[in-house]
């Protein structure tokens, strides 16, 4: 078995563990869930990362498993091929370790849950396998597997641990996604049956169809006359163009990109803090991996087609989410909001195509994923103590808890983009990115973003204002008196989120070398596949 | 007007002075981390550590002046390793670098910065000596002063920004030190985020400069953007240098506090005296000008002119709003942004020179004046808790009378007050009438409306001399006006505040010149544009400067003779005394115009995305399935399903039942029966099937 199986083995191994573990023991499955992740975590820095290190080819595929699996006999057609194909390049990397380092995190953020903890533990671990599935996978129908299989423990998670409307927000949340990656099946059968593996056809003798990525990557490999060929049309629109928009919905409903993210902020509001972290710094990476990988991969020349459509949706979610967070009430939904503007970096700099602007996407991915995290975990210190999340209700924490609002401080001004914290970097990669990106659409658009940057500053410090300065009062249902400073479990979770923001804000080519090579060489195939494309255009 | 030479002689440059300003960002970076992580723990010890840390940066920097001072130009033995510089990330296609670049100009800005940290850290051992949280006080001007020093010595704009950024973080944070003060958090706030606007300027310009090809690195921008005509560096279109120029324009005047982001610094009083005399008056403030001053090389005409009016305009209505003032540091305050606005006008006339000069003078004099203040404020406030009867120890009406009894702030604050009026033979002087001559060069050479700064500046230098009289004379002059009965005897201020108070009045003495005459010598700062003497009658001018100083101390000491001056109740106030105690309105402007506004929008946007689109989501749902009366496709689905559907399936059943009883006979229960029919079946299907092929 291969180290990447392994990594998914793991949690779905704790998974099965835990099931069988008696009734009524919760702490073991808490401490098993914490160290089957912490394993994974050992496995990941022990194992995978060093073959990462200080290599000069960073952007080929490592740690590849290849294996036959389904293999369809369809007669005179040929075959359709499905495969296990595992495999990290740098962006895939980058993402599982974000994922690596927040689920023991959420495992211990985790440990105060008293219902049904059994049943919790096993879905958290089973949400697990199926992130560090989606970030490895490279047969189109393998990621699917995956893709969908996070739904499952995710809308359980929200629905039977969640707030009081969390029935709503679960189904929301499920219907959403299903909406998005409805489509997406019907795009990925037809790609399969565009595309034909050259090797295999080569040795079978017959074409045989694919669900490949890497080969859906290649135009070579797309077989005349079928849907997905580059003069296709569909529904009076050219084929390609029409599947990458289609694709780019699921996936935006993902990231969320406005103006389909209303399920986030319910989603976050309900869900319990773990499952909050688990959600913003990891399931919504998803989405901007996804549209990187399958959208921008597969459908390069559409890509640059619709680069200022996507740019737009950018800066409309950054300013959108950025007013939005402005005016709510709540501390979690405001912080929701603020995670949809940040996001929307991610799409700007994705659309660029630009070297800096690509770079800065996945590092904002990377960094919003450190930074949400420790921000639903500061949240969640204060609705444990006083289940109540309202700004309104809070006045001079600063006096009352010194440690957390230093902890509160760091994680907003990170959030906000103070140079020397992890935020700020990437978001100057993608406004550099986005501004010079090389004519697919108008500066103005990277010019109005940099308001973005205002606005952060004015909903944190608005809110920092309101309920950490003047003199302490608590005008809440809960109790003043619980209000007191982080515990050694709350500091065991939020030092190490707060270590990376300051050192990742020093030290930020520590994670941009991991994958700069690889999204480089990604943004330069891309380019090049778009201009092989045209060459195939009758 | 552009001199392109002051910047090519940073290329040659002895290398250890970078080594040695990274010691000095590392004394202040130690001192930030220990009080960060140790300073409950080492209890009384660690202000000594501050201090000592802050004095041996201080001391450092001076060595570096001393050595740039004698250090040869000609002599072309010494390693031509200007800075120390390594790579800090890249991605390709960009490459950003952190660096130390050392010239005559940032380290004389070094020296100065240091010295005054040096001074503050030493006033505050007694000021702040009873604070609860001064572990972290401490910290945060050991930040702050790492931060400002690395403003001061990185050869990059993208790393200038860097501490630009944390020196906005650090005066957040220390203007909301108290943040029981109810006026600290909308204080602190206010600062960062009209900061923060300036601040979208400065990443415009990067974006611009990334965008056009241009390097970050001072040197090498310098090089980039030089036009055409006077070498073959030029790789950026002059509209672009323009709008380079005037977003990086826009940054300085959020952090320097000119019009329009101006607002900000009145209210950034709040904080401890210590830290307004520090941040808000000599150091952070000034960065702004500093830093104009630095990448000077990227300023072209518009931007300069530009320049020189809102220098002009900031200079002249601070002034105005000074003159009502109450407030013992709120005087101080405007005084500052009009200052700034002299010195900000003096590069824009092309007085750059002049305006480096006020720019270490005005540190002198006005970090001093935020000082005696400070001894005020301080020794009435331990007055007071000796007292039954509380009463606003800023407030300049209540005061007076107090040289008497501090004898020794009052003989330092005249100094300060001196040099800030302009008098002759006090350090301000000298600078000031360097930058007047500076506008009148200005007004002369282009002309018409070009006058306006030089008109700004002289009306603005009366009214200066005028501001800081009435705010002397109120403070130590005159009878004791305070409520209740007389005070005790006030205890005089102890040795740690009264040092740096000596060293600070020293330095703002016209003497100031000659200790300065070495580092003005050096090419570094004969290369900054200076106005071009000559043509105009000196003497008579400076004349002219030193009989506006005098009306205007003249007028405000008439007034106050007279009884005018801090009345406790006026019996009226004109439109024009409201618009100066006011500052013109411009607070509840923006506050009407942009705040309000700003946040009932986020507040309907939030309504809309609430109702609207998430309201159509919940319609579309809604529309699908629904658990009441209306009507939903579910329902409809559902009612189709058992009434058309089901219907056909339910009649087709029928048939088939019916059909069902007349075949029954064929069934006798027999297998054999059964695999005949099958295969009758099958035949039949095949024959079918044959047929149809």
């Amino acid at each position: 078995m291969g180290l990447l199986s392994l990594l998914i083995g793991l949690p779905l191994l704790g998974m099965v563990l835990t099931l069988f573990t008696p009734k009524g023991s919760g702490s073991v499955a808490k401490w098993l869930t914490l160290g089957v992740t912490l394993a994974q975590a050992t496995l990941f820095f022990v194992a995978i990362l060093p073959a990462y290190l200080g290599k000069e080819t960073q952007e080929a595929y490592r740690l590849v498993e290849h294996l036959q699996w389904i293999r369809l006999n369809l007669g005179e057609i040929g075959y359709l091929n499905i495969e296990y194909h595992l495999a990290l390049d740098g962006l895939s990397l980058t993402m599982v370790l974000l994922s690596v380092i927040i689920f023991p995190i959420t495992a211990i953020s985790s440990f105060r849950i008293r219902k049904r903890p059994k049943a919790y533990f096993s879905l958290l671990l089973l949400l697990n396998a199926s992130v560090i599935g989606v970030f490895t996978a490279l047969d189109f129908f393998l990621f699917y597997i995956f893709y969908e299989l996070m739904l499952l423990p995710m809308f359980f998670l929200i629905g039977l641990w969640g707030g009081v409307r969390r029935e709503y927000a679960a189904i929301k949340f499920f219907l959403y996604t299903l909406f998005g990656s409805g489509f997406m099946l019907l795009i990925m059968v037809g790609l399969a049956f565009s595309v034909t593996d050259p090797e295999l056809s080569g040795i079978l003798g017959k074409s045989v169809y694919t669900f490949d990525m890497l080969h859906m990557m290649d135009a070579a490999n797309y077989v005349k006359g079928s849907l997905f060929y580059f003069d296709g049309i569909l529904l009076g629109m050219g084929s390609r163009d029409l599947a990458f928009l289609v694709l780019f919905i699921g996936f935006a409903i993902k990231i969320p990109t406005v103006p389909l993210h209303t399920w986030l902020p319910d989603a976050h509001v309900e869900a319990p803090t773990a499952v909050s972290v688990i959600l913003a710094s990891l399931l919504l990476k998803v989405g901007g991996y996804g549209v990187l990988r399958i959208c921008y991969g597969i459908f390069p020349g559409a890509g640059i087609q619709f680069a200022s459509f996507v740019a737009v949706l950018g800066m409309v979610s950054i300013l959108y989410g950025a007013l939005a967070a402005m005016a709510q009430k709540d501390l979690k939904s405001l912080i929701a909001y603020s995670s949809i503007s940040h996001m929307g970096f991610v799409l700007l700099g994705i659309a660029s195509l630009e070297n800096a602007g690509v770079n800065g996407a996945v590092l904002q991915m990377f960094n919003h994923g450190i930074i949400s995290a420790a921000l639903f975990l500061l949240v969640g210190v204060l609705y444990d103590r006083t289940h109540d999340r309202r700004i309104g209700s809070y006045r001079g924490l600063w006096g009352k808890m010194p440690r957390y609002s230093a902890l509160v401080i760091i994680a907003f001004f990170a959030s906000l983009g103070l140079p020397g914290l992890n935020g700020f970097v990437s978001e100057m990669l993608v406004l550099f990115g986005a501004f010079a990106n090389h004519g697919h659409f108008g500066q103005w658009i990277a010019g109005l973003s940099v308001l973005g940057i205002l606005l952060g500053a004015v909903y944190y410090l608005r809110t920092f204002r309101r309920m950490f300065f003047g003199s302490f009062n608590y005008s809440g249902e809960g109790d003043p008196a619980s209000l007191t400073d982080l515990t050694i479990r709350e500091f065991s979770m939020l030092i190490p989120l707060t270590v990376l923001m300051i050192g990742l804000g020093i030290l930020p080519f520590l994670i941009l070398n991991l994958f700069d090579g690889s999204v480089t060489s990604f943004t330069e195939g891309f380019l090049q596949q778009a201009a092989a494309i045209k060459q195939f255009i009758p | 007007m552009r001199n392109w030479d002051w910047f090519t002689e940073v290329v040659v440059y002895p290398g250890p002075q970078g080594y040695l300003g990274i010691a000095v960002l590392g004394c202040f970076l130690l001192s930030f981390l220990i009080q960060g992580s140790l300073g409950e723990w080492l209890r009384g010890a660690g202000k000594y550590l501050s201090l000592g840390l802050s004095l041996t940066a201080s001391i450092i920097s001076m060595l570096m002046v001393v050595n740039f001072c004698t250090w040869d130009v000609t002599d072309t033995s010494s390693p031509p390793g200007h800075l120390v510089q390594v790579q800090w990330f890249a991605v390709k296609g960009l490459s950003i670098k952190a660096g130390i670049l050392v010239n005559g100009v940032s380290v004389a800005m070094l020296a100065l910065v240091t010295f005054i940290t040096f001074l503050v850290h030493l006033f505050s051992l007694e000021y702040m000596k009873n604070d609860p949280r001064l572990p972290r006080y401490w910290a945060l001007l050991g930040l702050f002063a790492f931060s400002i020093c690395g403003v001061v010595l990185a050869d990059n704009l993208f790393l200038i920004f860097v501490f630009w950024e944390l020196v906005g973080f650090c005066s957040y944070l220390l203007i909301g030190f108290w943040f029981e003060d109810p006026a600290s958090g909308p204080a602190s706030q206010k600062a960062f985020i009209v900061n923060r606007i300036g601040d979208l300027g400065f990443i415009i310009a990067l974006m611009l400069m990334f965008a056009g090809g241009v390097d970050f690195g001072l040197a090498e921008a310098s090089l980039a953007v030089r036009p055409m005509a006077e070498s073959t560096f030029n790789t950026i279109e002059e509209i672009n240098t323009i709008w380079i120029g005037f977003f990086l324009l826009l940054g300085i005047l959020g952090k320097s506090a000119q019009f329009p982001l101006q607002i900000w610094l009145p209210d950034a009083m709040v904080g401890p005296t210590p830290v307004s005399s520090l941040l808000h008056a000599a150091t952070m403030v000034a960065a702004g000008v500093y830093l104009l001053i630095r990448i000077g090389f990227l300023f072209t005409e518009p931007v300069l002119d530009l320049m020189a009016w809102i220098g002009g305009f900031t200079a002249l209505i601070a002034a105005i709003s000074a003159l009502t003032q109450n407030d013992i540091k709120g005087v101080l305050a405007y005084s500052t942004i009009s200052q700034l606005g002299f010195m900000v006008m003096a590069v824009g006339v092309g007085s750059t020179f002049y305006a480096y000069f006020h720019l270490i003078t005005h540190a002198f004099f006005k970090c001093g004046l935020f000082l005696a203040a400070g001894a005020v404020v301080h020794q009435l406030h331990t007055v007071q808790n000796g007292q039954e009867q509380h009463f606003n120890v800023k407030d300049i009406r209540l005061m007076g009378g107090l040289a008497k009894k501090m004898p020794f702030t009052a003989g330092a604050y005249l100094v300060f007050a001196g040099a800030l009026a302009g008098l002759p033979l006090f350090s301000g002087f000298i600078s000031k009438d360097g930058i007047l001559i500076g506008a009148i060069e200005y007004g002369l050479s282009e002309g018409g409306v070009a006058w306006g700064p030089a008109v700004f500046g002289l009306i603005a230098s009366v009214l200066t001399a005028f501001y800081i009289t009435r705010h002397g004379l109120l403070i130590f002059f005159g009878k004791q006006r305070f409520p209740g009965p007389v005070l005790p005897e006030i205890r005089p201020a102890n040795w740690t505040m009264r040092i740096p108070l000596l060293l600070l009045a020293i330095g703002s003495l016209g003497l100031i010149k000659y200790f300065l005459k070495p580092v003005f010598n050096t090419s570094s700062f004969q290369l900054l544009p200076h106005p071009a003497h000559g043509s105009l009658p000196e003497t008579a001018l400076m004349a002219t400067f030193v009989a506006l100083a005098v009306t205007g101390v003249g007028a405000a000491y008439w007034m106050w003779r007279s009884g005018n001056l801090g009345k406790q109740e006026r019996t009226s106030e004109g439109i024009l005394f409201r618009l100066s105690k006011n500052h013109f309105y411009l607070d509840q402007a923006y506050e009407r115009r942009i705040s309000k506004p700003l946040i009932y929008f986020a507040g309907l946007l939030a309504r809309f995305d609430k109702h609207i689109v998430d309201g159509a989501v919940n319609r579309v749902a809604s529309t699908v399935v629904r658990k009441d009366e209306g009507w939903s496709l579910s329902k409809a689905s559902a009612w189709f399903d058992v009434n058309i559907v089901d219907g056909i399936v339910n009649r087709i059943a029928a048939v088939v039942l019916s059909f069902g009883q007349r075949v029954r006979k064929l069934q006798g229960g027999n297998l054999q029966r059964y695999i005949l029919y099958a295969l009758l079946g099958l035949l039949l299907l095949l024959g079918a099937l044959i047929y149809l092929a």
